[in-house]
């Protein structure tokens, strides 16, 4: 279970979250929606760990930890995964050189033994496989030169190395055509085991055709506004956000 | 009261500089029994010039960022011998004096130091080496050899001496050869001058795959000049590596002779302190389609300074050449300086040429994304500083880790 409650959040003057609740339970698919600005990816920033926003009250629970209190590299190891809207190119880091040190850091955190590289072949090869990713681009510094659509598969295949307990999707779907949408829907989908959580960022509800979600948020003016099934994605696609950022301003 | 002011002539040479070595010149004179006359004569030469010149002095545009005097005066040198331990072929390694009945290493050893573009600039570092041109080592390579096994030079300084060394190296017509230098020192704390001169000839299609590991003592100078001539299709990869010494100054000249060559100088330097990376090079594209690349990655710590001035000229007439220059640094401490003066001088029409030079931090946002992925700080900057070292070693042929 992840709790989220009444978090505040700024970055430099601007208060952008204002009391934030939100619980997910193990296994559950949430969804966030909302207008562009109304905190999004404030939110998948604070749950990371990104240093530029300031967090003024509230905490985010997981396994009885009070993830605000951690680092970001000890979040990872707790078990959270962000998958970035915009994806860091890392020069000179191959993928695979990346994401082993990545996973063992993280096994060590956890006590856990180390794995060598013939461990790590065996681990990636069928995900890499099935994500679409070359043997060429593992071996390729990380997101460098690829397109948005490569970069967006590289995020799933290090989140299904990585197998988080919590993964927050920010914006996944942006910029990506839709086939490559279904491959990455596809990469989310089969983590789904009924025990990892999801927190879905996105704009559109495109993307919640592909990755089907419990519960849906609407996210306006750093509150939740409105919680419902899957059916308030496909309202809010046929209604807009109006209603949402009127009721802000009045 | 006079109203004229007086014009100040500004100082280039500071003769007096020279009065460093006057001890170590008195010494190096050489018996005439066994030495031609020609390159008596041109130590002779080069002892009046070094008398004249004395330690390059700043107000040259080319010494601007780096001044050895200081360094210099704090050291009580004295002449020291040769400490060179070869490995592989030493069948290929020969000292100078053995070969001095050679024209062609004559002819070397009395040529003139390349000049650089700054006129008043004479290389007086060179004549200082020249005047004790016979103390190192020759390498020739005959045509058509590929020497599979690399050579590698280990060389180490006393503390307190001062080592001038000649290294010619021919590389002959279709001929390979890996040349592998280890710089080291016993402690941080000695104090050295090196002042060498490396001269490269590479002729047709001949290949020199030339690696440096600088690890000279936090107190010690070092200054190498190298001068390169490449043949038809001839190709160059220099590579230094470097970590240690207070001041370094990394001259290269290089001379396309024939078309189709190739020159790569690449450098990378990991350093803090108050120690002093400098790379000056001067790339001369006389001919047509011709290459050359020089990549220069710096991470600057503490009050560390990086310079690199890179030249690039093409001739009239130079038509096809491809000349780039990029340098990057990171500055890790807000006491750390970089100066950057990549030059292209082009009077050829056809020509592709390219320079870049940043400045900047480790990016914040790279680091974050590993660290989101469970690396922890340290370790996520040690990662991004390695890789960015590495871009140095960018399609350089088969060069293995030095560590």
């Amino acid at each position: 279970m992840i709790s989220i409650k009444n978090l505040h959040a700024r970055i430099e003057e601007k208060e952008i979250l204002k009391g934030l609740s939100l619980e997910i339970e193990p296994g559950k698919v949430h969804a966030i929606m909302g207008p562009n600005g109304a905190g999004k990816s404030t939110l998948a920033s604070v749950i990371a760990g990104r240093e530029e926003y300031e967090v003024t009250e509230g905490e985010v629970i997981m396994n009885g930890k009070n993830l605000l209190d951690l680092e970001p590299e000890e979040r990872a190891a707790e078990g959270v995964f962000m998958a970035f809207q915009y994806p860091l190119e890392i020069p000179g880091v191959p993928m695979n050189t990346f994401l082993r040190t990545a996973l063992n850091a993280q096994r060590k955190l956890r006590g856990e033994e180390e794995l060598d590289s013939l461990a790590y072949l065996k681990k990636i090869k069928p995900l890499a496989k099935t994500l679409g990713v070359s043997d060429d681009m593992l071996k390729r510094a990380l997101n460098e030169g690829c397109s948005g659509g490569e970069k967006k598969r590289n995020e799933v295949l290090q989140m299904s190395m990585l197998e988080p307990q919590f993964a927050v999707l920010d914006e996944t779907d942006s910029g990506l055509d839709i086939d490559a949408l279904r491959v990455v829907a596809d990469g989310v989908n089969a983590l789904r085991d009924g025990q990892r959580s999801f927190l879905v960022i996105t704009h559109y509800q495109r993307l919640l055709d592909y990755i089907k979600p419990d519960v849906v948020h609407v996210l306006a003016g750093g509150r939740i506004v409105e919680t419902g099934g899957p059916e308030l994605a496909l309202r809010l696609e046929d209604e807009g956000y109006a209603k949402f950022i009127s009721e802000e301003a009045a | 009261m006079s109203t004229q002011s007086a014009v100040k002539e500004v100082v280039y040479y500071k003769a007096e500089t020279a009065q460093l070595f006057a001890p170590i010149i008195a010494l190096a004179q050489n018996s005439a029994n066994d030495i031609p006359a020609a390159i008596i004569d041109k130590q002779n030469a080069a002892r009046a010039l070094f008398t004249t010149y004395g330690v390059p002095y700043p107000k040259l545009e080319r010494w601007k960022y780096s001044n050895f005097y200081p360094v210099l005066k704090k050291m009580d040198l004295a002449p020291a011998a040769l400490t060179d331990i070869w490995r592989g072929d030493l069948s290929l390694v020969k000292p100078i004096k053995d070969m001095l009945a050679e024209l062609w290493v004559q002819a070397l050893l009395t040529k003139e130091a390349p000049k650089s573009d700054d006129v008043r600039d004479d290389n007086a570092f060179w004549y200082l080496n020249d005047i004790q041109n016979v103390q190192g080592w020759v390498i020739d390579i005959p045509a058509g050899a590929n020497v599979s096994e690399k050579l590698l030079l280990e060389t180490v300084n006393k503390d307190n001496t001062y080592n001038a060394e000649r290294i010619i190296i021919r590389v002959g017509r279709n001929a390979r050869l890996v040349l592998d230098e280890q710089h080291n020192h016993q402690t941080n704390d000695h104090r050295y001058f090196k002042n060498w001169v490396t001269q490269i000839v590479l002729d047709d299609n001949a290949e020199l795959v030339h690696t440096r590991m600088q690890n000279d003592s936090l107190k010690a100078a070092y200054v190498q000049n190298t001068s390169v001539t490449l043949g038809r299709d001839a190709r160059y990869y220099g590579l230094t590596i470097n970590k240690g010494a207070q001041i370094f100054r990394n001259q290269y000249a290089v001379m396309f002779e024939g078309e189709g060559a190739h020159a790569s100088i690449r450098s990378s330097a990991n350093v803090g302190h108050d120690q002093h990376i400098d790379l000056t090079t001067c790339v001369y594209h006389n001919v047509k389609s011709c290459t050359s690349d020089q990549i220069v990655r710096n991470v600057l710590h503490d009050k560390a300074t990086g310079v690199f001035q890179g030249k690039v000229y093409v001739e009239k007439g130079a038509d096809y050449t491809d000349g780039s220059q990029s340098s990057k640094a990171l500055l890790l401490s807000p006491f750390a300086s970089m100066h950057a003066k990549p030059e292209l001088e082009i009077y050829a029409d056809e020509v592709k040429c390219a320079h870049g030079a940043t400045c900047g931090a480790l990016d914040e946002k790279a680091l974050f994304y590993a660290r989101s992925r469970g690396i922890a700080y340290e370790d996520a900057r040690a990662m991004l500083v390695t890789a960015f070292l590495e871009e140095v070693k960018d399609g350089l042929p088969l060069i293995e880790d030095s560590e």
